[in-house]
Order: structure tokens, then sequence, then C-alpha cells
């Protein structure tokens, strides 16, 4: 096989070798590279989208599935399909062994594992390597090195780049204790060892405090959780989660793709996205960017990765964690850099080096993705179950949509409660704010409850809208927030004949047992009918 | 058949011929000309003087869920039934319902945090509910005092299974 990595190099900066080039240099540029058919490890909407990305490179895409997911968009739009397993993950999705095997019945070169399920097993990174695959991530070391948090913490420190300050031993001694919190500066954060979910957790403003609030947080600790041990962090103020994506070839050049603002989070968990964030300055987006640079080079970083950072009101900013795999919002920097991380993954883990300097990675307009949950956000976003009976996906310019759904399809328990992503694009905030809020109106879906409306909510909302807020956002003012989706009067009068008309419809339906909706002689027809003839 | 839609105290009264017409429409806005027309399985067309609304319906514990642009609104509606069962002291069925707590999910109790006989507010935690690896509160949606509980914890249940009952004042 002809190896030139300047040729690939040139072809991949031009961009176009998949939309203008004639099908003779599409299979001559393909056959520089090993991989031509991908095992997909995973389900939803992100296997979906790398199957998408798989069909524009022209290589074939193999999906697995679980007993439920028989009908899933994965299963029905890959190449191939092959089933894994029963209903839980662990007995499907996270079998190591099972995945490989069918990899290689497959004739399969490669294994993309997604987010979630094993895409941060470092087992399986290693298990696909050893079975002579191409792994569609970081080494088996470096997932290791980044998933030992306190080992990452230390080496992400040695790097220079700064880590939340604090004493990594529990604390018990008083004078130690304060010794320390003067080290790292006030205010400072008491947390319990045992604790966890914002439990047993103290802020302390002054030095005077600390004596008192320390004897009342052990306390505390050792009746809440039986274990009177504490330890200190610094306390960030107004704090920002802000991550820089990243990419890494192989042949030592690692660049990479600005940020993406993440403080929109209910239950610790991420729901909107977007980038550029609205607390960014030039000056911090680089040294973010270097700092990030400088994380995935001290594990000997390949492919795509996200370092998270913490960013408080003063600017500071500080490593949190190195999430080694595609993160779910990367579309939002797709949409702003026009690159397909996807696609880049894959040419990175086939040898391909990074067609561009940081320098000359593009960059224009603000995307927004908003996560669609099967959930209640106003019964605290617990998660909704059922069949999808109906879903309108809304269109036009600026709006992507990455969806694993279809009408008809059950969301069911066993998995993440993730419908897809809905993602829109401007050329500036406000315009994406506006797409976003349009976007969301036009979309329902029904069968389920989900989080499209309390997402419109939060864009509508005062801090958020005018780019002012921080991971306090929800926590702060859920009930603000919820109250904006309530339905308007002007819609009462339309709402309540809708009702009634569904209500008329079921009557009828158990009085004669007829089908709901004949659409070919439906009496609404007919009615439509009749009024256009009176007229 | 007559038919009178409630939202937030709000009245809509209407006449619903055979032929499953919308006939006439008494609402505080005065006369209106309507043109309703099913749009896909829970979505309607409605024209209202002209202006176009979208309206996607489902049916729920209480009566009808409807949204408009993603915007809800619960909507209780009474047929000519309903309203000669009111008038002959069978009860106000809706209120009733708000007091009976159903599961929303399928799960498993994992603990109950009210008994027999204690007074809750709108809002407090009644139970917490194990369901797709996440812990899930399940609140009063109204004060009273709790009359049933028909789980134990670590039970599995249904979507729906009905939960605890609550007497309101």
């Amino acid at each position: 096989m002809i190896r030139n990595l300047h040729v690939e190099k040139i072809i991949l900066k031009t961009g176009a070798y998949h939309r203008n080039l004639d099908s003779y240099l599409i299979s001559a540029y393909n056959s520089l590279f090993m991989i031509r058919k991908i095992l997909i490890a995973n389900r939803g909407e992100i296997a979906l989208r790398i199957v998408r990305t798989c069909r524009e490179l022209d290589i074939e895409s193999v999906a697995v599935y679980s007993t439920p997911d028989r009908l899933a968009p994965h299963v029905l739009y890959a190449d191939e399909a092959y089933h894994i397993g029963e209903a839980p993950s662990s007995e499907s999705y996270l079998q190591i062994d099972r995945l490989i095997d069918t990899a290689k019945r497959a004739e399969c070169d490669a294994v993309h594992p997604g987010y979630g399920f094993l895409s941060e097993n470092p087992a399986f990174a290693g298990s696909v390597r050893d079975a002579g695959l191409i792994f569609i991530g970081p080494h088996a070391e470096s997932i290791a090195a980044m998933g030992d948090k306190v080992a990452a913490r230390k080496k992400v420190r040695e790097a220079g780049v700064p880590v939340i300050p604090g004493v990594e031993e529990p604390a018990g001694d008083p004078d130690r204790v304060a010794a320390a919190a003067e080290d790292i500066g006030y205010p400072v954060l008491i947390k319990a060892v045992g604790g966890g979910g914002g439990k047993g957790m103290r802020i302390v403003h002054t030095a005077e405090e600390m004596e008192k609030s320390l004897s009342a947080a052990s306390s505390e600790a050792e009746s809440s959780f039986g274990d009177p041990r504490i330890y200190l962090e610094k306390y960030l103020e107004e704090p920002h989660h802000i991550e820089i994506q990243i990419l890494a070839d192989r042949h030592g050049n690692t660049v990479h793709l600005f940020e993406r603002e993440c403080s929109v989070q209910r239950r610790y968990q991420k729901i909107i996205e977007e980038s550029p964030s609205p607390f960014m300055t030039s000056e911090l987006r680089e040294k973010m960017g270097d700092a990030a640079v400088r994380v995935a080079e001290a594990c000997d970083y390949v492919n795509a990765g996200t370092v998270e950072f913490l960013v408080d009101k003063h600017r500071n900013f500080y490593f949190l964690e190195m999430n080694t795999r595609l993160q779910v919002e990367h579309p939002v920097t797709e949409q702003i850099t026009g690159i397909d991380l996807v696609q880049m993954q894959i040419r990175v883990a086939d040898d391909a080096p990074l067609p561009w300097a940081q320098e000359e990675i593009p960059r224009s307009g603000h995307a927004i993705e908003c996560r669609v949950y099967a959930e209640q956000p106003e019964h605290n976003f617990a998660p909704s179950t059922g069949k999808i009976t109906d879903m309108h996906v809304p269109d036009g310019l600026g709006i992507r949509f990455d969806g694993g759904v279809y009408p008809g399809l059950e969301i069911t328990p066993h998995y993440d409660p993730m419908i897809g992503k809905l993602i829109c694009s401007g050329n500036s905030r406000e315009e994406a704010l506006s797409r976003s809020v349009r976007a969301l109106e036009e979309f329902s879906i029904t069968g389920v409850s989900t989080s499209l409306g309390f997402c419109r909510n939060v864009m509508q909302f005062g801090r958020f809208s005018r780019g002012e807020y921080d991971t306090h956002l929800l926590p702060d003012h859920l009930d603000d927030i919820l109250e904006l989706g309530e339905g308007r009067p002007d819609s009462y009068v339309s709402a309540g004949i809708a009702a009634a008309v569904r209500m008329h419809e079921e009557n009828g339906e158990s009085r004669h047992a007829q089908t709901r909706r004949d659409t070919t002689s439906s009496s609404w027809k007919r009615t439509g009918r009749r009024r256009e003839m009176n007229r | 058949m007559r038919y009178t839609a409630v939202i937030n105290d709000r009245e809509i009264a209407m006449e619903i011929n055979s032929r499953g017409e919308v006939v006439s429409v008494t609402s505080d806005e005065g006369d209106t000309e309507i043109d309703v027309r099913p749009v896909s399985a829970s979505r309607y067309s409605i024209l209202l003087n002209g202006r176009s609304y979208i309206l996607d319906v489902e049916k729920n514990v209480t009566g009808y869920y409807v949204r408009h642009r993603n915007r809800a609104l619960e909507v209780q509606v009474k047929d000519e039934m309903d309203e000669i069962r009111e008038r002959y002291g069978m009860g106000d069925a809706l209120a009733e319902m708000h007091g009976m707590v159903q599961a929303p999910i399928p799960g498993r109790v994992v603990m109950i945090e009210v008994q027999e006989g204690d007074e809750v507010q709108p809002d407090d935690g009644l139970l917490i509910l194990e369901a797709m690896k996440m812990e899930n509160e399940i609140r009063a949606p109204v004060g009273g005092v709790v009359t049933r509980i028909h789980v134990t914890e670590g039970q599995s249940i249904e979507k729906d299974t009905l939960l605890v009952e609550i007497e309101t004042e």
C-alpha cells in the first residue's frame, strides 16, 4: 500500500475529496487508507451519526444491537447489523468479547466506541488492539491515565496546568486544616469524604468562621455518612463549566478546536451547550486552548478528546477532567468550524496527519445545542418512557437534528433517555438563539414527555439570553424557568376545542368501536369540504 | 353533544354535532369562525377567525395535555354525561383525581418518605422511585393528609401504578 503522508495532507486540506473529486479519485484516495469497514460499538443517535460519516467516506458500517433495539435507526441505516445480546447493557453493549468477535466475523478493520458504554474503558481499547483491530480513539494507556482522577490531577499539575487548589489527603487536625485553608485562599469548601451530590458541603468565607464550620461539618459528616473525615477545596465563585475540544494525530501534532460552554446543567448533567462561550475572551481562549493541548500531550493523547475546566468569575480556570472520547455536544464545534469530527477521528486513527496547523483552523458564527431528553422537567427531570406516537422535526436554515428515534419507537428504561440533539447555528449568538426558539417551538414529540419546551424556556430566560449565566443558572432559577412554559391565554380557546374534539372522537370510538381515524373518508375532511362549498 | 373545556378556570363551551363538526363555541371572545382538522396522530390544525393554531393533544390522568408551540396547557373536558353526574352529586371526580399519585414511570420504590396520616404540603417528597439508574423523587401534587400508601419499599412497579392517596382539605 502506498502511503504518502504529504499527498494525504494536501488532499485533506482541500477538504473536497468527497464532494468535488470524481469517483475514480475518491477510490484512489480511499486506497491510501486501511480502514474500509467499521464496527460501531454503540446505539442511539451517536451510532447513527457515525454511520452517516462512514457512508460519506465510502467506508462500510457495522451496527450491533440488543434484542429491543432490532428496529432502532442505527440498525436500519448501517450496512450490516448483528445481534449481540439482551436488553441490559451488561448483556449486550458492554460485552467486550462479543463485540470483538462480531467485528472479526464481519471482517471489520476498526471499532468506533461512540460515547458512554465502553468508550472510556481501557480494557476495551486494549482488547480491540490485541485483536489486531484499530481502536478509533486514544491509546488504552491514555484512557487509563485520565480515568484515574487522582493520578490525572497530578499529571496535569506537572504539565503546568492549574487544578482546583485543595487538600487531597483527608484533613483532621483543626490547626492544620486552618493552615491549609490559608494556603488555598478563602473562600474554601469543606467537603465530606463520604458525601456526594452536594450533601455535606459547607462554604467558609473567612478564617474566623473556620473553626466553627469545621466542627459542624465534621459532626454533620459523621451523622450523615458515618464518616467524620473532611477535605478542603477552593470554592469557585460563579463557576462556568467550559471545555476545550482537542484533536491529536499519530505524528505528534495536537490542536484545539476552541471551547464549548456547558454551564446549563441539571442533576449535574449538561442539557444545553454553546460555542463560542459568551463568557470567553480571545486571551482566555488562547490560554485555555494551550493548556488543553498540554494536558493532551502529557498523556500522549491521540484522536479526539475534551479537556473540561471550571472557570471562576475572575476568569481563573482549573482542570476538572479529560474525557477521552467524542462528546455528546461535539456538533456545536462542528458547526462553528465546519470540521466533521467523526471523519477526523477515523482519518487520524488511520495514521493521517492533521491537515491544519492551529492557526489555520477556521471558526465562524455561533452554535447552540439543546439535548432532547425523554424526561419531565416539571417532575425534577424524571425520565419518561413509552412509545413515541407522533413526531415533527423542525428544519430550515441553520437547523441540525442528530436523532435516533422515529414515531412508533419505544423509549425503554434500559438506556439513556436522550432522544437526540437539536443544534441551531447562526452568524451571531442572537441569530442562533432566535433560531433555537423557533425550532424548539416547531419541534413536537408526543407519547413521551420531553425537554423541548424546557429548553425553549431557558433560551427565553433573561440571564441565558443575555449570556450572563454560570452553573448556578438552573439550580437557582428553576421555578422561574419552568413558569415560562405555561400556555398563553390566546391559545386557550383553540386548546379547549382541540381537547373536546379529541374527547368526542374517543366517545365515538367507544360507542362504535371504530378506527379513530380513517384518512380516506374522515368526517373532518367532509366537514372541511362542506364548509368550503358553503362559502 | 355539548362539551365544556376548562383551562385555568376559563370555560369554553361548545356543541359538536353527530358528524363531528364543531357547530358553535361560547367563550369570552364572542362569535368565532372555526375550522378543525386532524393533521396526524395527535395533532390538530385549528383556524380560529383566521388565526392558525397547531395543537398536540394527549390524554393524561386528569384530562388532556395540550401543547401549542411547546407551551403546555392542562385541559379538563366535561361532556353531557359528566355534567349530569356532577349535578346528581357524584362528587368532583377531577379534584379527587388530583390526590391520587401515580407512578410517572416504571421503576422500583427505594424509599417511602411519608406515613399514612402525615400531613403534606404541595411539592413535599412522598417517595423515591429508582428508574433508569436514577433516583426520582415523587412529590405531592396537592396538600392534604396521606390516607393510603399502596406500595412498599423495594417493590417494582409499572407506569401509572397508584402509589399514594392524599385527601385534600
